[in-house]
Order: structure tokens, then C-alpha cells, then sequence
């Protein structure tokens, strides 16, 4: 199988995998009625080692994979997560070293900007009710501070598979030197 | 540029086409999401192994009585319904929509600030229709809102989109019911519109708010929450409150769902 091949089915393993971890933990959460979105970590590590297209229907098909059992249009995760890998693979040049860190900081600017896209997308009329913003304040808050939390872990655990199936790890582009 | 043109490709793609992808994504995921639910009985079960036979007596004995309770619950309401079938014959009313009753298990739950849902294990291979109504211990769960082979999802009496038609215990006039969004670590709430003035409730004195059979879902009498504070709405014409549902609903794992039975012809 051909490399790019390869590291495409590891990336949509490893987001369905944790894409089935968040599942289950916001199925126990529901007791303090807390939400955990972590969408921006499926983004960063396809941005980093595949290339556009198939980066993008990486992500794409995650997004439809969370879609699935959602109440909203078939398709409308995958296409902010469209929108958020491309920035993601925009800004991958200037992560020339992909450490945990930097990866870590752009998944939370990404999965904040998600976040805002879909609590403004669902809102509705409950953008007028205080509770509403005060809900997902503390849902995002959580959310970002999980997602530090457990993003160097999945990253890490990326690079573990890429390792084991003997693939290169695509860094960031080397800047053309003039 | 490629980025317009996916999406673009995506969302002018035949409907069809999207409703089969959906179909096909949801159906793979099923099976994933039943899986934590199996293993989460095996682990209760040898749980259950390693407690001793003193407490699996006492817990036996515990139920033995609840059982007894029930029993009698079960023969005081045959009775009643062997009334209203004396009372619809003499009367010569057409017979009240009954109910089949499908306890399903609960394999997923997704609470957060745009939806209410659970997914439970049984599906079109039970004849569970859309739009059944799916009660529990303390009232009203929610509504079916999509049924799939071996599985159904249904939206919560707490999600901000549920709405249906309801009435306090005791006045038989309709209010409405709709789900509104919660703070986090707090019980799921709802809020009673368009109550008539003279109605009034207070934290000493709660109304049961229960649904009713006008909206065409769910029978009468069944509880969906208390209402302690009933306030002029902004048109003035009416009272609206906010409606406590129980907090057990949060983490509910086996939810009754009730499939109508169409009257026969006899009947009529």
C-alpha cells in the first residue's frame, strides 16, 4: 500500500477512535449536564502529514461520521471541519517543527472557532436567553481545558502508529531557502 | 479553490444520495455505540458476582417487597380499566387509544446546549414508530425522533426543540411545554406558556404539569415536571413559568416507549 495511502486510514482510524472516546465520556458527563467538544484535534495532525485533498476527505468523512446520529443537516460538521483543516493546513507552514505544543495551541484555536460557528449555527432564538451563552462559556471552557489536557496524548499516540507502520512523519514544509 | 468546489459538490449532490451516506454512516456507528452498553452489563454483573449472598438476600427481599407493592398497583388499575370499559359501553364512547408498552435500554446519551437525545436499542424490528411517545419512572422522557432497524433516537423532554401540549393536574385546560436550555451542573427545565391568569403556583405550593392527550403523542396524565413560579408573559395575556423535570432524566438508561394499538372494528 502506498505511503500517502497508509497515513490517510491511520489519521481516520485514530479520529474515529477518539471520535468514539468523546462519545462515551460526554455519555457519562450527561450527569452535570456538561458537553466536551473536541473537534479541533481531528484537524491538526491530517493538516501536518497528508496533503490537501486527501487531508480533506479525512476530515471530511470524520465530520460525517459525527454527523450521522446528530439532529442538524447531513453534512454541516464535516463542512466546518472543511473550513478548519484548510486553515489549519494554511498555517502548517509555519509549524516547522510540529512539537506537541505548537500543535496543541493551534487545535485550540481551531476547536474554539468551531465551537463559535456551531453555537452561533444552533442558537437560534436561544441566543437571546442568557442561560444559553453562560452554558456553552462553560462548555468551551471545559472543553479547551480537557483538550489541552489529553491533545499531546493523542498526538503523541498519532505518531505511535505512523512509527509502527514504518511510515515517514511528514513535517511541516521546509521554508524554500533564496 | 478545491475546498469550493467539495463542498459545493457536497451540498448540490442529490438528497438521496445524502440520505443514503447518512443512512450508511449510522448504521456502521450502531453497532459501536451498542458495544460500551453490553460491556457496561458485564461489568455490572460481576459487580454483582462479588457482592456476598447476605447482601443479594437483603436486596431480593428489598425487591420482593416493591414486587408486592406493584402487584397491588397492577389489580387496583385492572380494575379501573374494567370500569371505563363498563362506563365506554354504557355510554356507548368510542374506546380510549391504548398502548403497547417496549422497555428499550439506553445505549448513548448527548445532552448539551443545542440538543437533547438519547439512542436506545430497539428500532423498526420492535414496530417502534416514529413519534412515539417514551416514558420512564418519572414522567415524560421525550419523543422518537428518527427509527432505524435496531435502533431509535429520541429527543428529550429538556431539548430546547420539543414542544407539545400539556396540562396542570387538576384544570383541564391546555398550556404549551417547551424544552429550554440548562446551566451546566443543573437539573434539566423547561418553561409552561400561555397559562391562564387565574392559575398560580409557588415554591410552597408546586403544580404538577402533566401532558396532555390533545397533542396526539402522548396520553393524558403523564408527568413531565413541577412548575413553582408562574409570571405575567410579556403580552400580559397570559402566565408562563419554568417547569423542574426530574433530574433523573440526565442519566436514564432504560426508558419505556408506548406504540399505539388501533382500536378495532368491534369497537366501533
Amino acid at each position: 500500500m502506498r505511503p500517502t495511502k497508509q497515513s490517510f486510514i491511520l489519521c481516520l482510524l485514530a479520529n474515529g477512535l477518539l471520535a468514539f472516546f468523546i462519545g462515551q465520556v460526554n455519555h457519562s458527563l450527561t450527569v452535570f449536564s456538561v458537553y466536551l467538544y473536541l473537534s479541533g484535534l481531528f484537524l491538526v495532525f491530517p493538516a501536518i502529514t497528508l496533503s490537501f485533498l486527501p487531508g480533506l476527505i479525512c476530515v471530511f468523512i470524520t465530520g460525517l461520521w459525527v454527523d450521522a446520529r446528530l439532529p442538524l443537516p447531513f453534512g454541516t460538521s464535516a463542512t466546518f471541519f472543511a473550513l478548519g483543516f484548510t486553515v489549519a493546513f494554511l498555517v502548517r507552514v509555519s509549524l516547522r517543527r510540529p512539537y506537541n505544543f505548537s500543535l496543541v495551541l493551534v487545535a485550540l484555536g481551531l476547536n474554539s472557532l468551531l465551537y463559535f460557528c456551531l453555537f452561533i449555527y444552533c442558537g437560534g432564538t436561544a441566543l437571546h436567553s442568557v442561560s444559553y451563552w453562560i452554558h456553552g462559556f462553560i462548555d468551551l471552557i471545559i472543553s479547551s481545558f480537557v483538550l489541552v489536557l489529553i491533545g499531546g496524548w493523542f498526538y503523541n499516540l498519532q505518531r505511535a502508529l505512523f512509527s509502527a507502520c514504518g511510515l515517514p512523519l511528514r513535517s511541516a514544509p521546509e521554508i524554500p531557502k533564496h | 479553490m478545491i475546498l469550493v468546489i467539495f463542498l459545493a459538490v457536497w451540498w448540490v449532490s442529490p438528497l438521496l444520495f445524502r440520505s443514503f451516506m447518512r443512512v450508511s454512516f449510522y448504521a456502521f456507528q450502531a453497532p459501536v455505540l451498542a458495544l460500551p452498553s453490553y460491556l457496561r452489563d458485564i461489568q455490572h454483573y460481576w459487580v454483582l458476582r462479588n457482592h456476598s449472598k447476605r447482601e443479594l438476600i437483603e436486596a431480593g427481599r428489598d425487591l420482593a417487597r416493591q414486587n408486592a407493592a406493584y402487584g397491588l398497583e397492577l389489580e387496583s388499575s385492572r380494575d379501573l380499566n374494567n370500569r371505563i370499559t363498563e362506563l365506554e359501553g354504557l355510554l356507548n364512547l368510542p374506546p380510549l387509544l391504548g398502548h403497547r408498552h417496549e422497555v428499550a435500554r439506553v445505549i448513548h446519551r448527548d445532552i448539551n446546549a443545542w440538543w437533547h437525545q438519547i439512542i436506545i436499542d430497539k428500532g423498526s424490528h420492535y414496530e417502534i414508530p416514529e413519534s412515539a411517545a417514551a416514558i420512564f419512572a418519572g414522567g415524560v422522557v421525550g419523543r422518537i425522533r428518527e427509527v432505524h432497524t435496531y435502533s431509535s433516537i429520541v429527543e428529550l423532554v429538556s431539548s430546547p426543540n420539543f414542544r407539545i401540549a400539556a396540562h396542570f393536574e387538576g384544570d383541564s385546560r391546555p398550556v404549551t411545554y417547551q424544552g429550554r436550555p440548562h446551566l451546566s451542573l443543573s437539573p434539566p427545565q423547561g418553561k409552561v406558556l400561555d397559562v391562564s391568569i387565574d392559575l398560580a403556583a409557588s415554591s410552597g405550593s408546586k403544580r404538577s404539569l402533566v401532558t396532555s392527550h390533545l397533542g396526539g403523542v402522548f396520553p393524558t396524565g403523564i408527568l413531565i415536571g413541577q412548575v413553582a413560579d408562574l409570571r405575567p408573559a410579556a403580552n400580559g395575556l397570559f402566565l408562563e413559568g419554568k417547569v423542574r423535570i426530574d433530574e433523573r432524566l440526565l442519566s436514564i438508561k432504560e426508558v419505556v416507549v408506548l406504540i399505539p394499538i388501533e382500536p378495532t372494528d368491534e369497537a366501533h
